[in-house]
């Protein structure tokens, strides 16, 4: 049998014609040049690094997979005490944070080598030096966090593994090539982002490092600069690219597009398969999960019209089942992620399930299409967001003195009801305050990234509930 | 109610901050409130305060509170 490459900085030291460009200041970089400007130690243990999408903190994230580290990969933007809750649970032995400039109990380490210098380096302090208290599975490489924005400790455990072959089937269907350059326009600690990342580090050429998003000038000037030659975009991405009037724009070099993280609705996929048509360029519709590494699967784009609305069919080396009973897609694949982790604990182990359970009702047509009908998990998907209803409910029980149920509705809002009638006393109201409503709509935009014009209130005499006593959302949904 | 007052009660019901987070040098992505979703209100909300409708590049070049002066400016809104 031949030998693999077991780790993927390997795969992406062979791709030749890799550079990254800086678009802040045009400086190119080779990958070699990008990881050896850390030399880092290879005993790292658990490496927390909060990441934007600059060359600093690539050269750091890709450092950092070159060593045996378990590295956690989240947003440097999330609020400080999500961040303190996360390393409270985790422990980590290396904090790399662009944002902070004091970490209870961390001290900062200066390192500084080549074209960077890293000034957020942090340390445990002396002597608390968690390393040992910290064993971690051998299979584990890498965290994610399923939800880009939330500081949720549910992480998702990845391994070496399943980051190469994600990316490999990943590039045996998007028309990935040594002569692309590709900008890095949604977040890399964002599954979808880092698919984009990975699987051009492997297969691709340039790869334009920018923060900018779809909404700067920056961002299009720089595109067509570097004859950028694709984009990637949440379904709002598109909904956003649509109100500004974008499909008028001259994008010199555009070959492929591509739309994940939700369902994008048919009407707009309907407008930019024409976009794609006019500019002979190709849109993929896909379909995938954090838990799945990324891609689970994509329709081709010569199906955009005749199979309106699919998922399409499952990526390289991957497998769809609809279970008989509950009716649930289920995923089968080398890039299923290793179990959940919601502290140090968890990181003890690897969990290896072949299946993924996608939480999606789905059915299949004749011509082995897959439709997502609905959804088993109380998830709604909100501008991009993965929003767990049920988490919406437990942290509002926390911070407020109100008891909501919430619903999603066609994943445009949330609707939270509460009930404006005391059980207790006959007759006596209860009032939420337009400041109250306010708060809470500030809570959840810092918290959920939910924005306030997509929270509703709506109060109840009653919650309705189910013959076995429980809340019938179903009946909720009928409110509205 | 004034231009300048106009427009700042529009920043603050579309991203949900104080009147006085209310300045010249606010930024698109300045703030974790200014985000596209919220980018994409507060154009909606401008709109109606001033009865203007916005082209796609008034919609990218609206990146701070000085920008959007001056490209209401451009469409006959006055600020001083």
């Amino acid at each position: 049998m031949e030998n693999r490459p077991s780790r993927l900085t390997d795969y992406i030291r062979a791709n030749r014609a890799l550079y990254f460009i800086d678009s802040s200041n045009q400086q190119e970089f080779t990958y070699t040049e990008l990881v050896d400007a850390y030399v880092v130690d290879n005993s790292l243990g658990l490496l927390f690094l909060y990441v934007e999408n600059s060359m600093k903190c690539l050269s750091a994230f890709f450092s950092a997979m070159e060593t045996d580290a378990t590295v956690v990969l989240l947003s440097s933007k999330l609020p400080e005490e999500l961040k303190k809750n996360l390393e409270t649970q985790y422990s980590p032995n290396i904090i790399i944070d662009p944002q902070r400039h004091e970490i209870e109990h961390y001290q900062l380490i200066e390192v500084e080598n080549g074209a960077f210098k890293l000034n957020y380096f942090w340390q445990p302090e002396d002597n608390l030096d968690y390393r040992s208290g910290n064993k971690i599975a051998s299979e584990i490489k890498l965290l994610l966090s399923t939800s880009g924005t939330t500081g949720s400790p549910k992480l998702v455990k990845l391994s070496e593994e399943n980051l190469i072959s994600n990316s490999e089937s990943i590039a045996s269907y998007l028309p990935i090539s040594a002569e692309d350059v590709v900008p890095l326009n949604l977040p890399i600690n964002y599954s979808y982002g880092l698919s984009v990342l990975l699987s051009n580090c492997i297969f691709g050429g340039k790869i334009l490092v920018t923060h900018e998003d779809f909404l700067t000038r920056k961002f299009w000037d720089d595109f067509n600069k570097y004859d950028c030659n694709s984009f990637a975009g949440v379904p709002i991405n598109y909904e956003i690219l649509d109100r500004i009037g974008f499909r008028n724009w001259q994008l010199n070099r555009l070959k492929y597009f591509t739309q994940a993280g939700g369902k994008l609705s048919e009407a707009y996929i309907e407008k930019f398969e024409q976009y794609a048509i006019q500019t002979q360029s190709k849109f993929f519709v896909m379909y995938g999960a954090t838990e799945a590494t990324a891609r689970m699967s994509y329709l081709p784009p010569q199906y955009l019209e005749s199979k309106r609305g699919s998922i399409g069919i499952p990526v390289a080396n991957g497998e769809f089942k609809i279970d008989e009973i509950s009716g649930e897609l289920i995923y089968k694949g080398p890039n299923v992620f290793g179990g959940y982790a919601q502290n140090s604990r968890d990181l003890e182990y690897w969990e290896n399930q072949k299946e993924l359970l996608t939480g999606d009702l789905a059915r299949l047509d004749q011509d082995g299409f897959y439709y997502i009908t609905g959804r088993i998990k109380r998830i709604v998907k909100l501008s991009g967001n993965r929003i767990n209803l049920d988490e919406v409910e437990r942290f509002l029980a926390e911070k407020t003195n109100h008891s909501f149920k919430s619903i999603g509705v066609d994943d445009k809002y949330l609707c939270l009801f509460y009930l404006d009638t005391d059980s207790v006393i006959e007759n006596s109201e209860i009032i939420i305050t337009e400041d109250e409503k306010n708060a809470i709509k500030k809570v959840l935009q810092m918290d959920f990234k939910i924005h306030p014009t997509q929270v509703k209130f709506k109060g109840l005499k009653n919650v309705p509930l189910t013959s076995n006593g429980k809340v019938d959302y179903t009946g909720l949904k009928d409110l509205i | 109610m004034t231009n300048t007052e106009k427009l700042t009660q529009a920043f603050c019901e579309a991203l949900m901050i104080d009147a006085s987070a209310v300045t010249n040098e606010l930024s698109y992505q300045g703030i974790a409130e200014w985000d596209s979703i919220s980018h994409m209100v507060l154009i909606s909300e401008i709109e109606g305060a001033f009865e203007v409708s916005l082209e796609t590049d008034d919609v990218i070049d609206l990146s701070s509170v000085a920008k959007a002066k001056e490209i209401l400016s451009k469409h006959g809104v006055d600020f001083n």
